[in-house]
């Protein structure tokens, strides 16, 4: 990575002005990484599994998932599960490969299944896994903007008829366009790439090729970033404070106490031989 | 991030009965004259090479019988595209749907398998580009794609493959994608895009008067063949489409040589919402 960095300065023919802006570049970066992890906690999660409990009841059904696609782009894991399995399935994944939820994702198109029993493969994977064999499927893909697979949305067995219909598939479609939604503001704010990508393409008008060789060096430079020791440690701190204002007002000012005075004690405890350094 | 603010289009809702116009008979461009038996009568879609675009496909399953000839394409870290004409199975099923679908229609066409639907979701644009440009350089004559991308860097090549298959006469069948984003290349005026409708006979379709897709065909709960020889009851415009390109085989198998826009005129003449009074009277 740092060789990426020394590499980047030398592209830019390491003027003095242009290192100067790396750096401030690279600072701000920084704390719009931590900024990202305070904004990516629980709420946009809660929303989340309320789209998908919501289409569960909308469109009958006990069973229901939110899939992601794993970022190297072979695992589906169980982001958001209602119902029996909900308990042992949040956070498992499986490989693509095989699989309604599977083939949803890589064909981009809708599929509902309506004996899913016959299906000799099915008891194989996930059902196998949970302990839940359904009858009825429903799955639709949930696309980004951009037009990338980001999951599938999936219910399990009907109620009211006996499988899921056409009508079923489009409202279904409906609320993946939402989980959609919520899953690229989510992303905007945890991806640094994805930040920096996106900011340096609404320059806009830019051709193909030379888009894609932005993205590919942002990414390498927000990678730089997120590795940088500093950084990660500013995030962390970050998570911890989201967790901690997710929680009562009462620990919320007592966190916030704690900061401020470590933060007073911050210049004194740089320097050599200071009382808080003894203390510690 | 961007939400399209235009109504969302209503593919499959489209082809509801109810909501679906008749459209006008207009002669000789009708079924008066281009009858189902001048069409595909006594047609078998004999030798007609037809390319299944999918997930592959089972050639041991009862409902496909033979398949000519393969490829599976992948492409590496670096996008390299690799080609591989052994003969491969079917991991999801789907692709042999399609080909069991076609083979019911068309008995004696010659079905060839392009598999661009694997394990790996990385390089899935450029792999499914690169099977529809194998298929229309290696001379099939329909093209059966139930599947999409939304990506919109892939919309020019897309087009531009559409484009090529199109001056080459040969029919791309397309599934749409059903949500408001766009889907390639099914909604091109080029290829023939179908949704499903809930009509169960294999041999009736119906033309949307209000494009971009043009066709409805049975899509739900359709008997279809899966995986491990079996069989399986599914829904969806992937199961549409493989209707619209058996007819187009078998359209194709006794009128070889038939430009795309031939094709979508004669299957304009004979949709079921389309019928003249004389045919509907007759009962077709």
């Amino acid at each position: 990575m740092a060789e990426d960095q020394s590499q980047d300065n030398r592209h830019s023919n390491g003027s003095a002005e242009d290192l100067a802006f790396l750096a401030e570049l690279r600072v701000a970066l920084g704390s719009a990484a931590a900024v990202g992890a305070l904004a990516a906690a629980s709420p946009a999660d809660d929303l989340l599994a309320r789209i998908v409990r919501t289409a569960a009841q909308v469109i009958p059904s006990p069973e229901g998932a939110l899939f992601l696609v794993d970022q190297e782009r072979r695992l589906l894991t169980f982001d958001v599960v209602i119902g029996k399995t909900a308990a042992t399935m949040r956070g498992t994944s499986f490989p693509l490969g095989h699989g309604i939820a599977g083939l949803v994702a890589v064909s981009g198109q809708s599929i509902a299944v309506a004996n899913a029993q016959d299906d000799p493969r099915h008891a194989k994977d996930i059902a196998a896994q949970s302990g839940y064999f359904p009858t009825t499927i429903l799955a639709v893909p949930v696309t980004g903007g951009d037009g990338t697979v980001l999951g599938v949305l999936e219910l399990l067995d009907r109620q009211g008829q006996p499988a899921y219909d056409l009508a079923d598939m489009d409202l279904l479609n409906t609320f993946a366009e939402q989980v959609a939604i919520m899953l690229e503001h989510r992303r905007a704010h945890t991806s640094l790439a994805g930040l920096v990508g996106r900011a340096l393409a609404a320059l806009g008008g830019l051709p193909a090729p030379v888009e894609h060789l932005i993205r590919e060096r942002s990414a390498g430079f927000a990678a730089a970033i997120e590795a940088d020791p500093i950084t990660r440690r500013t995030v962390e701190l970050a998570e911890l404070v989201a967790t901690v204002a997710d929680g009562s007002p009462a620990a919320h000012d007592a966190c916030a106490d704690i900061l401020r005075a470590f933060a007073r004690y911050g210049d004194a405890a740089s320097q050599p031989g200071s009382d808080l350094e003894r203390l510690l | 991030m961007s939400v399209p603010s235009a109504p969302r289009p209503a593919w499959s809702e489209a082809f509801t009965a109810g909501t679906l116009p008749r459209v006008p008979a207009i002669a000789p461009l009708d079924d008066r004259t281009i009858t189902r038996e001048w069409a595909w009568g006594g047609s078998t879609g004999n030798g007609i090479k037809v390319a299944i675009i999918d997930s592959g496909i089972d050639a041991g399953h009862p409902a496909v019988g033979q398949v000519h000839g393969y490829v599976a394409i992948t492409a590496d870290a670096k996008d390299r595209l690799h080609y591989d004409e052994r003969p491969h199975g079917d991991d999801y099923g789907h692709g042999t749907a399609c080909a069991g679908i076609i083979r019911a229609l068309a008995p004696e066409c010659e079905l060839y398998s392009v598999k661009v639907l694997g394990a790996d979701l990385t390089g899935r644009g450029i792999v499914f580009a690169a099977g529809l440009r194998w298929a229309i350089e290696r001379g099939m004559q329909v093209g059966n794609l139930s599947l999409s991308t939304g990506r919109a860097d892939f919309f020019g090549l897309f087009h531009e493959l559409a484009d090529l298959a199109y001056f080459r006469h040969i029919p791309l069948v397309c599934a749409a994608n059903n949500t408001a984003r766009p889907s390639y290349p099914s909604l091109y005026s080029t290829v023939l895009s179908v949704a499903a409708h809930e009509g169960k006979d294999p041999e009736q379709f119906d033309y949307n008067p209000n494009p971009p897709v043009e066709f409805g065909a049975p899509g739900l709960d359709v008997p279809v063949a899966w995986l491990q020889r079996g069989s399986i009851t599914a829904t969806g415009n992937s199961f549409a489409t493989p209707h619209i390109a058996g007819i187009v085989t078998r359209l194709l198998g006794k009128h070889p040589g038939l430009t795309v826009f031939q094709v979508k005129t004669v299957l304009r003449a004979l949709a079921t919402n389309a019928a003249s009074e004389e045919a509907s009277a007759g009962g077709t």
